[in-house]
């Protein structure tokens, strides 16, 4: 087939988000242990640095649900994922619809496992900007696995209030000769959280693409993560995908194999 | 129904493949389109239920999908129809290292461009079960084997490859045992042995069982794979690859596969060959992808098409050069439209499909797809060539389908 490539165009419809894990965890939106600190002064490295640091974690395992929405219609997918570091993740789906359809994530490449046709495509490059499972996250969404302050260089432009709660507002470009989905970024880092409450993401040219906001914030053992995530395409009208983590635990331990295109055809 | 024109109806339309020997003309099998669809809805809402508990809850978990399709056939002028009803389950069984899949499918029709009986007909198209070893992962039974990268032609797919004028459909199930045996995160060692349908079907036609070998693997982020079998009277030795090419703005997926057959009776052997491509535009919105599939024993002109071999059941494409393009626009979340063309280069008949795909919310999806089968008469796909046959092929096929998961 050639999802992956394009044709296996089944494809398209059944495409499973994998790893939205990271998405969510991993790459912008947390803070985490110890982050809750009124920053004062800081620099905008030293707010990207904190955000990187606060967002790393040893692994993860969480149960979450997307729900996509295109004007009045509405679809929910749920899926299960193992997260390790930012460079390896295993998703599995669990809605009647995409039930064992799973995708596997090692450093930049990426698998996906179609149950019906028993079948293992490896998605082609290109095909990473598409949606995942229809959604609003692109593949290079979750692929992002470096941390920002080694793909921008950041400017803080102020602070604002937003959503009730202190800003600060910094203005990322891409850093030259960095593969990037978003060629700017302009990001609202909440001052006492260190938690990305809004992105909004651009093309080089400086037209929007999408907007990312974070509508809840939950704590656990000790760190702050987002369990509520709204992208929002704005090439698409009416467009939108929401992320919800139901159920999380953070540096559990996760057998090496679970990230193995063995494990992926189960 | 006869061998040929089973293998000719599913050639010609793309519809899976009716039964040889089950036919019954029965209301046995109207009556397991309704116990399905029963089915289905008694399971719908235990599995709604326990959707997120599915890898925690050490009860039986049950899933599948219920299809059925009414397909539409031109025909020299008239129209003939059929009904398909197809049950797929998947049961498994808390955290025991084993899954049961079954796919069960029932046909009600007749064979396009024929005056024949309205026949029903079912079949168990899938029934296998998966094994989960320490050290390898086992699967016994009925069911797909899919060897090869490529999309409507995958030549070192000698057990059950894949139809052009419907590479999005399942592969017609093998009786086979597989052990897939890992050798890194992204490597394996398959091994498969699958008894012959067509040799059963074909009088002295080989071997009752194939036996073939593929080990997979990654390298330099191209994955790739050697292959190597031995089917009915035939030992084919392939290799398949796919891969990213990137040239300053240009990013294009590629994939290649290349078997070589070699006859165990001493005639001449043959090479068979893909080499496709694949691009996207719009953030994925607008994709591309196309493939070129090479036979060496093909023919030349149309005049030296023979339909010999294909007419028997074996995989054989007439002629030397086809192609096969589709281009898939993603109009929202839930709607995507396609169109494709499969092209005989050789007699210049092709088929020209163009459909679309709806979700209905989070368990039903609708497919439907308009074919036109174009050519000179006698070419490959207007059927024209076919000697002694006792149908037509038709100039239009209609299909919509709905699936219900659960």
């Amino acid at each position: 087939m050639m999802v992956g490539t394009g044709i296996r165009t089944k494809i398209g419809l059944r495409m499973a988000m994998a790893l939205l894990v990271a998405l969510a965890i991993g790459s912008t939106e947390l803070s985490g242990a110890g982050a809750a600190v009124e920053a004062a002064d800081l620099t905008a490295e030293e707010i990207v640095a904190r955000m990187d640091a606060n967002a790393y974690m040893a692994s993860a395992h969480l149960v979450a649900k997307l729900v996509i929405r295109a004007g009045s219609r509405e679809i929910t997918k749920q899926m299960e994922g193992w997260v390790v570091g930012n460079q390896k993740a295993m998703v599995t789906f669990l809605n009647p619809g995409d039930r064992g359809t799973k995708y596997l994530k090692l450093g930049d490449e990426l698998w996906m496992f179609f149950p019906d046709a028993e079948d293992l495509v490896k998605i082609s490059g290109h095909m990473l900007k598409q949606g995942m499972m229809g959604s609003d996250f692109s593949y290079q969404d979750a692929l992002e696995s470096e941390k920002m302050g080694e793909l921008y260089e950041f400017k803080l432009a102020g602070v604002e209030t937003y959503d009730g709660a202190r800003c600060y507002v910094l203005e990322a470009t891409a850093l030259p000769g960095k593969q990037v989905s978003y060629p700017k970024r302009k990001i609202w880092v909440d001052c006492e959280k260190f938690v990305a409450r809004r992105e909004e993401l651009y093309a080089a040219s400086g037209k929007l693409l999408k907007v990312s906001r974070v509508e809840e914030v939950k704590e656990k053992g000790g760190r702050t993560y987002a369990s509520r995530v709204v992208m929002e395409d704005k090439l698409k009208r009416g467009s939108s995908t929401t992320l919800i983590i139901e159920q999380v635990e953070f540096d559990v331990k996760i057998p090496d194999d679970v990230f193995s295109l063995r494990n992926l055809m189960r | 129904m006869r061998t040929t024109e089973r293998y000719a109806v599913r050639k010609s339309t793309g519809r899976r493949v009716l039964p040889l020997h089950t036919a019954v003309r029965c209301p046995a099998a109207a009556v397991s389109l309704c116990l399905a669809a029963a089915f289905m809805l008694s399971c719908g809402t235990t599995a709604a239920q326990s959707t997120m508990d599915a890898t925690t809850l050490p009860a039986l978990q049950v899933g599948g999908e219920w299809q059925t399709g009414v397909y539409a056939a031109q025909t020299q002028g008239s129209w003939s129809g059929s009904v398909e009803s197809m049950l797929r389950l998947k049961l498994r069984l808390g955290d025991y290292p084993w899954k049961l899949y079954a796919d069960v499918g029932t046909t009600l029709g007749r064979v396009p461009g024929t005056d024949g009986d309205w026949t029903v007909t079912t079949e168990l198209e899938r029934a296998y079960l998966k094994i989960f070893l320490p050290w390898a992962d086992l699967s016994l039974g009925k069911q797909q084997i899919t060897w090869g990268v490529g999309y409507a032609w995958s030549p070192t797919d000698v057990f059950n490859p894949p139809n052009a004028l419907g590479p999005d459909g399942l592969r017609p199930a093998v009786e086979a045992a597989v052990i897939r045996v890992p050798a890194g995160p992204l490597a394996y060692l398959s091994l498969v042995a699958a008894r012959n349908e067509r040799s059963s079907t074909q009088q002295g036609s080989g071997a009752a069982w194939q036996y073939g070998a593929r080990y997979h693997a990654n390298y330099g982020g191209t994955d790739w794979s050697l292959a190597a079998a031995r089917d009915t009277g035939t030992t084919m030795v392939g290799v398949d690859a796919k891969g990213d090419l990137a040239v300053g703005d240009l990013a294009l997926g590629w994939h290649a596969e290349v078997a070589h057959h070699a006859p165990h009776d001493g005639s001449s052997p043959w090479v068979e060959g893909v080499l496709g491509a694949d691009r996207s535009w719009g953030g994925g919105k607008v994709v591309w992808a196309g493939e070129y599939f090479y036979n060496s024993r093909g023919a030349e002109t149309q005049d030296s098409h023979t339909y010999t071999s294909w007419l028997a059941g074996d995989r054989t494409y007439p002629a030397r050069h086809y192609v096969f393009t589709q281009l898939r626009y993603q109009h929202d979340e839930f709607t995507s439209v396609l169109g494709s063309v499969l092209a005989n280069l050789v007699d210049r008949s092709a088929a020209l499909t163009a459909g679309t795909t709806i979700l209905l919310g989070n368990r039903w999806t609708l497919s439907l797809s308009a074919t036109g089968l174009a050519g000179r008469p006698g070419a490959e796909f207007t059927g024209g060539a076919i000697p002694n046959a006792s149908f037509s092929t038709p100039n239009v096929v209609l299909k919509a389908r709905a699936a219900y998961n659960f």
